[in-house]
């Protein structure tokens, strides 16, 4: 399921960017550029759906950092949140960083990204003793790190719209 | 079987009654169309108005709509949510600008505590339930914000708001009902408070609190006195004019239901700091969080949840044979504190250094009242001792110098039948000494240990006998709160509220004040600016705490004394101080010391 081919790779962009993008996209004069509508169609459509799952996917990192379990379980094709790892407490999206590109797969039901990122990791307050578990209770830890990653994310298309499939920090 | 109100036992030692939905039904049923009784006179102005809250979500819950009509007397009609009428009794106060009242709901287990600034139109409700918690009992609270609807009018832009200005205040209040009490807000989430007249006043006790601001002035708080009867309580309070109106709903040890409001006027007893960065006015409630390393179904999103510490039910609660076993089995005396992979050392990470100024030494503990302990000092770790004249016992022990001359030093009494722990602050200078005797084998659970004072002398060539002289329990840190910065991440505060209480303050990672909790304590005077302390985690994890402070290099020195299924163990404590102030609270406890 998840080998699906995926074609039409297309840029991912962020943040100002993603606005942009599809203004010049549109902007570009169909018949001056040799495209047909069929392949105008289809390139709005892409652009649509790259649209969307870049929305969701703001939505992920958003409520993933805000610890909001339920509006993040909302996202899921499960309606289950991840586990992204020991600690993980906070997702950084790297502006600067080269964007990895959407894959939206040939019948436009599912779709790829991959995401450059900072992992913020909470090294948790270790021991048995009553301060540290009330510390731990209301969320203290002992230090945080910041580390590099790729947040690779599998979408589905469903009846309400673009869900996520799995997440992976790696 | 329901004794007295108020009970002669600390409340977590008392037995509360497990009341079933149906009992509390029914006592609600007796009262619930009569409103709250109240020995102060009601605002009756209510009768004839019409009022509609509009209140705001609060994350994914909506805020109800309540349209209240009140009729003449003490009757109100409730339409929640653009539902049905219901018929109930209500009561109101007036604090200035501003109304206060409740009621329940007939057939339900549920009401509301209402608060109206009549001049914003802004509205702060409480909604109260009993039967949220496994205790059902124990009342829950959801807090809207919201305000009242005018037609034509638009919503206000502004609402009453969860805050830390309250934060570090100190209060005594007398109520109506003659009930004196001495609350203390030195967190953003929960509250301590010392009952001078319902109970003794010598221990204090913790709960969950919320701390609302409605102006400069005036300021709501709330209690739920979780893990004890459940009562909740939440008064208005004018913070300039120390005056307040509150209601106080819940079942007492009697199991009666206490459901009034009431009046009382207050005295400062003072301001302690806080420790956000300035401009942080944020407030609570600290939301359940699951942090790392904590395990636990905690929902954030329910319907008024927070973070409530409930210790009792995660303390290992073990016999005395399964004692004697995990003493037999393993016993660890100043071995590291934490688990795999930190490579810190816990509470001891800003811990003094141990010392070797004991090697070699040969002294004894003569203690009024005994026992006398002999010492053979052999290195900086490894000592003997021996009993009344009993036979040499060799132990591990680690000694700190907390202050010049002034040794602590601690060691396990492998052999004695409640496996005794001393931690033993002795003043080589003056001859003195003071031991904090844990033990194990108590009544309640065998591994929660007790701890008796021993003062006593120093016998050591070299060392004059200091006569009758002796270290004393002191005040001196009454009213004091001190922060203990243990390890990064891991920050206390100690607030000692009475002579005999020791509360502990969890600060946030923003430097809020968060969890507390509280136990018995004792403290004595070592010399000018030196103490030594100690508090119990009665009912909760049964540690015994030792600490030497020392308010002028603002460093503490401690050994800890703690049994748990993996055994029994001895540890240092240490932590870098700031004193965070002093309440004013002498004046009540003069002659109960």
């Amino acid at each position: 399921m998840e080998d699906k081919s995926m074609t039409s790779r297309r840029s991912f962009l962020k943040s100002g960017a993603m606005v942009a993008a599809p203004v010049a996209l549109v902007a570009t004069p169909a018949v001056a550029a040799g495209v047909g509508d069929e392949e105008l169609r289809m390139r709005l459509a892409r652009m649509v759906d790259s649209r969307a799952i870049e929305a969701l996917n703001r939505r992920f990192v958003s409520q993933f950092n805000a610890a909001d379990e339920r509006g993040l379980a909302a996202l899921f094709a499960d309606g289950r949140a991840p586990e992204l790892g020991r600690g993980i407490a906070r997702l950084v999206l790297e502006d600067a960083a080269e964007p990895e590109g959407i894959e939206l797969s040939a019948d436009g039901s599912r779709a790829r990204a991959t995401y450059v990122c900072r992992a913020e990791v909470e090294h948790i307050l270790e021991g048995h003793d009553t301060l540290m578990q009330m510390a731990r209770l209301q969320g203290n830890c002992a230090h945080r790190t910041s580390e590099p990653g790729e947040l690779r994310i599998d979408y589905v298309r469903r009846q309400g719209g673009w869900t996520i499939e799995r997440v992976r920090l790696g | 079987m329901p004794g007295k109100a108020y009970p002669d036992v600390p409340l977590y030692r008392y037995d509360w009654g497990r009341l079933s939905e149906a009992a509390i039904g029914a006592s609600i049923g007796d009262v619930v169309m009569k409103g709250p009784q109240c020995a102060s006179p009601l605002d009756l102005s209510l009768a004839g108005r019409t009022m509609q809250i509009v209140t705001d979500a609060d994350g994914p819950n909506a805020g109800p709509t309540l349209s209240y009509r009140f009729l003449t007397g003490t009757r109100l009609i409730l339409s929640e949510n653009g539902g049905d009428g219901v018929n109930a009794g209500y009561s109101a106060l007036s604090l200035e600008h501003l109304t206060f009242f409740a009621h329940l709901i007939p057939g339900t287990l549920r009401g509301y505590a209402v608060v109206v600034d009549n001049r914003t139109g802004l509205v702060t409700a409480f909604e109260l339930w009993f039967a949220g918690q496994e205790a059902k009992r124990e009342v829950s609270r959801a807090v809207w914000q919201g305000y009242l609807f005018e037609k034509g009018r638009d919503a206000p832009p502004t609402r009453h708001r969860s805050t830390n200005r309250m934060e570090g205040k100190g209060l005594y209040w007398k109520t109506d009902a003659g009930d004196e009490t001495l609350e203390f807000y030195p967190s953003i989430s929960y509250s301590h408070w010392v009952e001078l007249t319902r109970l003794d006043g010598r221990q204090g006790y913790c709960a969950p609190s919320d701390y609302i601001q409605i102006d400069d002035r005036f300021y709501l708080y709330t209690r739920t006195e979780a893990e004890f009867s459940g009562i909740f309580s939440t008064t208005l309070i004018d913070l300039d004019r120390l005056r307040q109106v509150g209601l106080r709903l819940g079942f007492n040890a009697a199991d009666e239901l206490e459901y009034r409001l009431f009046t009382g006027a207050g005295e400062w007893l003072g301001q302690i700091a806080q420790f956000e960065k300035f401009g942080d006015v944020s407030g609570g409630p600290a939301k359940p969080r699951p942090g790392p390393g904590q395990t636990g179904q905690l929902d954030p999103n329910a319907k008024g949840a927070r973070g409530i510490y409930r210790p009792l039910g995660t303390m290992p609660k073990m016999t005395r044979a399964q004692v004697d076993a995990a003493v037999k089995q393993n016993t660890r005396v100043f071995a590291p504190r934490t688990g795999e992979g930190s490579g810190a050392a816990g509470m001891a990470t800003n811990g003094l250094p141990s010392v070797d100024w004991l090697a070699g030494k040969s002294f004894t503990l003569r203690y009024d009242g005994g026992p006398v302990m002999d010492y053979r000092v052999r290195s900086a770790d490894e000592l003997q001792w021996r009993k009344d004249g009993g036979a040499w016992v060799t132990a591990r022990y680690q000694a700190y110098e907390p202050s010049a001359g002034v040794i602590l030093f601690g060691h396990v009494l492998e052999g004695e039948p409640n496996h005794d722990g001393h931690s033993i602050c002795a003043d080589f200078v003056n001859g003195l000494v003071t031991t904090f005797n844990g033990f194990l084998n108590t009544p309640y659970f065998a591994n929660e240990a007790g701890a008796r004072t021993l003062f006593g002398t120093i016998e050591m060539e070299g060392i004059a006998s200091p006569g009758k002289r002796r270290h004393q329990r002191t005040d001196e840190l009454l009213g004091r709160a001190l922060t203990w910065n243990y390890a990064p991440g891991l920050t206390s505060m100690h607030l000692y509220s009475t002579p005999q209480t020791v509360s502990w303050i969890i600060f946030t990672d923003s430097g809020a004040g968060g969890l507390e909790w509280s136990g018995p304590g004792d403290f004595v005077k070592i010399r000018d600016d030196l103490y030594f302390a100690y508090w119990l985690e009665d009912a909760c994890n049964g540690t015994l705490g030792t600490i030497v402070i020392n308010m002028r290099t603002m460093h503490d020195s401690g050994i800890g004394y703690h049994c748990g299924e993996e055994g029994l163990s001895m540890s240092q404590i240490g932590a870098h101080s700031r004193h965070a102030g002093k309440f004013d609270i002498d004046r009540f406890f003069k002659n109960k010391a």
